[in-house]
Parts: structure tokens; sequence; C-alpha cells
């Protein structure tokens, strides 16, 4: 590397990522202040605001919807994302071309025409509750992601390991999980944590799917904005924020390698031959812990299923919309 | 036969996910546009006879035509200068352009209306400059959900500039500077021909996410500047005039579909590096 840039690109380079970085400063500034309006530089510190958040029922039960709609969603999505994305690897003459244009169709159909179709067909003219609506919508949504990047992962894949374990006697099923799916961990992993961002910040298919009682914290936040201007908003954006960052490191450095395979040790070396040392112990210590994997599958699941109890007292978000507006900092 | 039948069933589930949730009632929400009692296309003549949604469809294509433009600018020359960083600090600039694009959209929109109220950390600023006529009202006009919109989608254009600028081999900069030519010139000829099919895919994702776009234009620009998104929301769940909503989602999707098309074209034709 020997061509230089430019001191004046350089420059202009900074500008550009203080323009990126400085309102997400804000938020977090914002959020800590101990006035009742919003306002930055804090004048003073204080987290009241973040216990002001569970103190309001409405966010403390959407905050819950969200996460286990984007955990459900997304397990969902993969459920028939894999299977799918295998498929147009394996038998792609058999399959039509099409096909793996159809799985895109989700993001390039506009999110917001999405919604508002999925609401005329779907929930209002099959009846579909809007439980069951938004558990259908989320999965489509974030289905692009999972197809694209693990079939991105299986088309580095060599299809004649799994054709010698089959020959050697391993059956179908078997194959598939041990050789095939850890050989795209990376890319499971990768369209998991896609998936899972892309569910929780959804804006536009949640807002025409929630109804009476359930809400999703983004319609939400958006709701109450509308209304007040107080710094909770801050806090709960801060919050949404650090709940993604969580997931996301939780899945890669915990569940990651182990998540879905049946035998981590059994194919440490002979599927990964020249791995890195630092992924391979990552993946034995993983091995050790296979008990302690799966108590946590099953309080995924468990938590999906917590989806299915009551949500009576969320707030109408559509009885709030642009009434009362109350303006304590002048925005108009 | 045998593989049909598996690669059939394997790919079922998503394929009548897709099919019953999306094929369906997107076609069932066009068709509707067409089935009005006053003729197939009297749906289309009041939209485009109503001068307000006029006026919206065209302000929709404006703010998404300058997002994308300055979007591409900036983003091209960021997405530069992050690619020929040092191999430390080329990642750090990527996990940094990464992270806006986790937050969600109205946590990013929402921030805009801390710096940009009428109170906010921008007027203070002015204020305290002592401009004449400060505080401006700066919420719900273009001009926020511009910058709004163009925040949201700089990152997007720097990660997908960064790929395709990654790939033009240093050889090729080096031979051309040590041939005398200069850094405008490097630009000019090589850097940026090489980069037209990326800046193409990257004005896409702008053009059709600014223009399809919900809760910037809701959150800073109200009423006062309704864009499609919220007027399709504003007629569906505020008017429930769903025929009027079903039209814009109409307009939304072929706008958005032959950009697409149209664009990729040209971004084949174009490409440089194609055999």
């Amino acid at each position: 590397m020997t061509h230089r840039i430019s001191p004046a690109l350089i420059a202009f380079t900074v500008l550009v990522y203080l323009f990126l970085l400085g309102p997400l400063v804000i938020v977090i500034g914002a959020a800590l202040s101990d006035t009742t309006f919003l306002t930055f530089p804090p004048q003073g510190l204080s987290l009241r605001w973040f216990e002001k958040i569970f103190e309001m029922s409405a966010f403390r039960r959407t905050i819950v919807t969200s996460l286990q709609l984007a955990f459900a969603s997304t397990l969902l999505a993969l459920l028939v994302g894999i299977p799918a994305a295998y498929a147009l690897n394996r038998y792609r003459i058999a399959l039509p071309g099409w096909l793996s244009t159809l799985f895109v169709l989700p993001v390039l159909v506009p999110e917001i025409v999405l919604g508002f179709s999925l609401l005329r067909s779907i929930q209002v003219g099959a009846g579909v509750p809007v439980l069951w609506a938004l558990l259908l919508g989320h999965p489509l949504l974030v289905l692009p992601y999972c197809v694209r990047v693990i079939s991105a992962s299986l088309a580095s894949f060599d299809f004649s390991i799994e054709e010698a374990a089959i020959s050697l006697g391993c059956s179908p099923v078997k194959t598939f999980f041990t050789i095939v799916l850890p050989n795209v961990q990376s890319g499971v992993i990768a369209a998991f944590i896609l998936a899972f961002i892309t569910s929780i910040n959804d804006v536009s298919v949640s807002l025409f799917l929630t109804g009476p009682g359930i809400s999703t914290l983004p319609i939400q936040i958006l709701a109450h904005v509308e209304q007040f201007f107080d710094p909770v908003v801050a806090s709960v954006s801060v919050l949404l924020m650090f709940l993604t960052i969580a997931v996301m490191v939780v899945v890669e450095r915990n569940l990651g390698l182990t998540f879905l395979a049946k035998y981590p040790d059994a194919h440490d070396r002979t599927a990964h031959p020249d791995e890195p040392d630092r992924a391979l112990r990552r993946k034995q210590r993983a091995g050790r812990s296979v008990a302690r994997r799966r108590l946590g599958r099953i309080g995924v699941a468990l938590g999906c299923l917590g989806l299915w109890q009551d949500h009576d007292a969320a707030p109408d978000r559509r009885v709030s919309a642009a009434h009362h507006r109350n303006d304590p900092v002048g925005r108009h | 036969m045998v593989k049909r039948f598996a690669g059939w069933s394997l790919s079922g589930p998503a394929t009548l996910l897709v099919v019953i949730c999306l094929v369906v009632p997107v076609a069932a929400t066009i068709a509707a546009t067409f089935a009005s009692d006053a003729g197939p296309f009297a749906l289309y003549q009041a939209f485009l006879e109503s001068g307000f949604r006029r006026r919206v469809l065209w302000r929709t294509l404006e703010v998404a035509l300058v997002t994308t433009i300055v979007s591409v600018i900036v983003g091209f020359f960021t997405a530069y200068v992050v690619s020929r960083a040092p191999g430390r600090w080329r990642s750090v600039l990527i996990i940094l352009a990464v992270f806006p694009l986790l937050t969600g959209v109205v946590v990013r929109s929402f921030a805009w209306l801390i710096v940009l109220g009428r109170n906010g950390i921008a007027n203070n600023f002015f204020v305290w400059l002592g401009l004449d006529g400060a505080p401006y009202p700066m919420l719900y006009t273009q001009g926020s959900v511009i910058i709004a919109m163009i925040y949201l989608f700089v990152p997007l254009m720097v990660l997908t500039l960064v790929g395709v600028l990654e790939n033009i081999p240093d050889d090729v900069i080096e031979a051309a500077a040590s041939l005398g030519a200069s850094e405008t010139a490097i630009f000019r000829e090589i850097i940026f021909p090489l980069a037209v099919p990326g800046i193409i895919v990257g004005a896409v994702l702008v053009f059709t996410g600014s223009f399809t776009s919900y809760a910037t234009p809701q959150l800073l620009g109200g009423d006062q500047q309704m864009m499609m998104g919220t007027l399709l929301h504003q007629r569906a769940m505020v008017a429930f005039d769903w025929d009027g909503a079903a039209t814009v989602s109409a307009i939304m999707v072929v706008v958005t579909i032959s950009i697409v098309l149209a664009m990729t074209r040209i971004a084949r034709r174009l490409n440089p590096m194609a055999t």
C-alpha cells in the first residue's frame, strides 16, 4: 500500500463518522438526564428514567412481546428457511429458477405495503388473530435473510462430503445434522443475528398488525413520542440498542458453534481441518457444556411460549395517534 | 423425479409462507385498485386529480432522490477512505458503520428530534451564537426529513461500497500512479468507473428504502410533510379509506419494482469488469 489518501478525504471521513455516531451519543446522554424534559448535554446524571421504563406497564409488556416475537419469528424463519436454502443448493437443477427470487420478495416489496396487505388479507380477510398475524408477518419479513445468508454458506459447501457419509451408511437426516449443518453454522449464526435485529426493530409490518392488547416496542415508542417528549423514550431507545447488542454477543459467543449441532465434538477435526485454534478451542469448550446449552434452548422455547400469555392491558396505539399532543419543548 | 420431490418438499414450507402471506395478499391489494365501481382506473384518476396526493407523491420522489444523491456522494468518499485504511483501522471503521444499522429506525429518527427541536441542540447552539431569528423552526420541514434519511442510509451505502472498492486491486491504482496519473485522474478514470455497479446497487437500496419509509417522515415530517408511507398509513388507519390505501400501495410497488429491475439491468451493462 503505497498509495496515500489525501488529508482532506480523511478529515471528511472523520466528519461523516461524527455525523453517524453523534446522534446515538446524544440519545444515550439524554437517557441519563435527571431533568423531566429531553435535553443534551444532560444537566445531571441519573438512572431514574431507566427505572421509569419498568414502572410503565406499557413499556414492560412491549419489551417482553418484542423479544419473544423476535425469537419466535427468527426460529420459525430458520425452521423453514434452512431446508429451503439446502434444497436451493442441493437440488438446483430440479427446481425452477424463480424460486430463489420468490424468497427475496419480502425485501423487494415495500415493507409498509406488505404490512397493509397482511392486515387486509390475513387479519381482516381471513380473521387471523393479532398474535398469529404477527407470527406470520415477522417470519416472512426475516425469511430472505435466512435463505440468502445460509445459501451463501452452502454454496461453498462440498456436497461430496455428505454423499460420502450417506454411502458409508449414515442416514440422510443424521448426515444433515452432523455433517451439513455444522459446516454452515457461521451462516446460521449470521442469519439468526440479522433476522433477530430486523424483527425487533420492525416498524412497518407491526404498525398494521399490532392491535388492541398487543404491541411491539418500536410501535410503543412511536406512540409515546407522539404524546410526550420525556427522557423515557431515550432510555427505552438505549435499552433497545443494548438488547440488540446483547443478543448478538450471546448468540455469537455462547450458542455460537453448538446451537444446532447434535454432536459438537465428533466432527471437530474432520469438518474443519484448518480451522483456527481459537475457534477450535471455543468449540470444544462449548462442547463440554452441551447440557447447559440444551437448558438454554428449553428456556428459549419457554420464552416463546410465554408469548401466549395475556396481553390484555397493553395500550391501544390507534386511540393515541395524533389526538392530544402536549408539547413541552415546543416542537412546533 | 425423486430429486424434484425432495427439493419441493424441503422448500415447500418456505414457498407456502411467501405465497400465502405475501404473493396472494399483495396481489389482492393491487387487484382491489382495479375493482372500483366507477371503472378500472377510477381510483388512479382520483389519486392524480387530488392536488394533495400528487404533491405527496412528488415530495416523496424528491426526498428519495436528494437522499440518494447525497448518500452516494458521502458514502463513496467515506467508503474509499475505509477501504484503503490500514487493516486494524478498517475493521474498526466498518464496525462503527455497522453499529448505527443495528439500531432501529425509530431510535435513529428520534435522535434527530432531540437535535432539531425548537429547544434542541442545534437551536441552542444558534441562540448561543446569537444568530438572527434563532431559534429556527426546523422540525416538520422537508429538510429535517432529508437529513434524518441521509443519516439513516449513509451507513448502508458505505458498507455496500466498501465491499466493491476493496475488490479493486491495489496494483491497478499503483500502476496508474506510477505512470503519472494525478489523484483526481485516478478517481475519475479508474476508481469511479469500477465502482459504478456498486454505486447503482447502493443507490437502489437507498432510493427504494427512502421512497417507502414510514417512521422517519412520521416523526420528523408529521402531517405537514406527508410522504407515501405516511399517506398509506393515514388512509388505511385514520381515514379507513382502504381503496385509497390500496392505490398508494400499488403505486409504491410499481415504482419500487420498476426501479429495481431497470437499475439492475443498467448495472449489468455498465460493469467494466464483466466478461
